[in-house]
């Protein structure tokens, strides 16, 4: 399935079906990331009922040092 | 005691994490600063490569979060930012910056405003950074915006406050903290807002770029309590002519 990480295209095994699935795919699991799910800024406790779609946009940050 | 909205914090030094020499020494200078809030700003991951986790380097049980919504230009831009802060379940919190200008960095008054607006509809704690206008801060305050955050002087510069006829006015009027942020460079400049009332400093480069970044946090630290000390306990009044701290009359020898 073909969605977008950060702007970029990227090509997900079709078991990814969830933003949960996503985070496990790639290791964001331990990870103190936020995610937006096609411009919507999602609590962890959405990640799960999340569904993942072919052409979704996915925006991945996490906190950086900053004033 | 500084009180934002309906959290308290002890220390009235709000402390940046950009640009310290390495983690270790971040560390020895949040440690030294003994500040309660600590800023972070939002930025992209590598999915593929990135282990780099600063908030849980940094102790995450001793401080509060206020995350700011760096490099939005627009309203828009900062309310998403804001709102993928806030996903992360660490804070409600938002230091609103909409920059307006890439060589001053000067906040754009109007993108803030419309942000702000936004943000508190959507029950943020919003704390807008804003240029040092008492007018504009007047209506942030209005608007229910939960501090107002004027810069002394453009970000980076470390020229300390530029206008402090423009700080007094704001200080003077505001019935939510005020917290002089950005352009801090001395302890000088962090003592002189807080003994001109300011509730509190938000400062970055000013220790992390300083040659011994952990000794200049100490020294914020210190300057921030003198300035406060100095505003609670009202200082006197500057007079034109000199007035004598001794006794005039009773002295021993009359010439």
């Amino acid at each position: 399935m073909n969605i977008t990480v950060n702007e970029e295209p990227i090509d997900v095994p079709s078991d990814v079906k969830t933003i949960e699935d996503f985070r496990k795919h790639f290791n964001l699991i331990e990870k103190k990331a936020m995610i937006e799910h096609n411009k919507v800024a999602l609590r962890p406790d959405e990640y799960t009922d999340t569904e993942l779609n072919e052409g979704d946009q996915i925006i991945v940050v996490r906190f950086v040092g900053g004033g | 005691m500084l009180k934002i909205a309906n959290q308290t914090f002890q220390s009235r030094l709000l402390l940046g994490t950009g640009t310290f020499p390495s983690v270790e020494i971040q560390r020895e200078a949040v440690k030294a600063s003994e500040t309660d809030i600590l800023t972070f700003a939002v930025s992209q991951m590598n999915v593929d490569n990135d282990d780099d986790d600063l908030v849980s380097q940094l102790n995450p049980d001793s401080f509060s979060l206020l995350p700011n919504t760096a490099g939005a230009k627009t309203a828009e831009e900062a309310v998403r930012i804001a709102k993928l802060a806030r996903a992360s379940g660490l804070s409600d919190m938002v230091k609103v910056e909409v920059i307006g200008d890439d060589q001053t960095l000067l906040p754009d008054a109007v993108e803030t405003v419309r942000a702000t607006e936004m943000l508190l509809e959507d029950d943020f704690i919003a704390l807008p950074y804003i240029a040092d206008d008492p007018v504009l801060a007047r209506k942030l305050e209005e608007m229910g915006a939960h501090a107002v955050m004027p810069g002394a002087a453009p970000i980076g510069t470390g020229r300390g406050i530029l206008n402090p006829l423009h700080l007094s006015y704001i200080v003077e009027q505001a019935n939510v903290p005020v917290i002089v942020d950005a352009g801090i460079g001395a302890p000088s400049h962090a003592a002189l807002a807080m003994e001109m009332g300011a509730d509190a400093v938000l400062l970055n480069r000013a220790v992390s770029q300083a040659n011994d970044p952990v000794k200049m946090a100490e020294a914020m630290k210190l300057a921030i309590r003198a300035g406060r000390l100095s505003y609670e306990a009202g200082r006197i009044p500057e007079k034109r002519f000199a007035k004598a701290s001794s006794p005039q009359d009773g002295i021993p020898f009359h010439g």
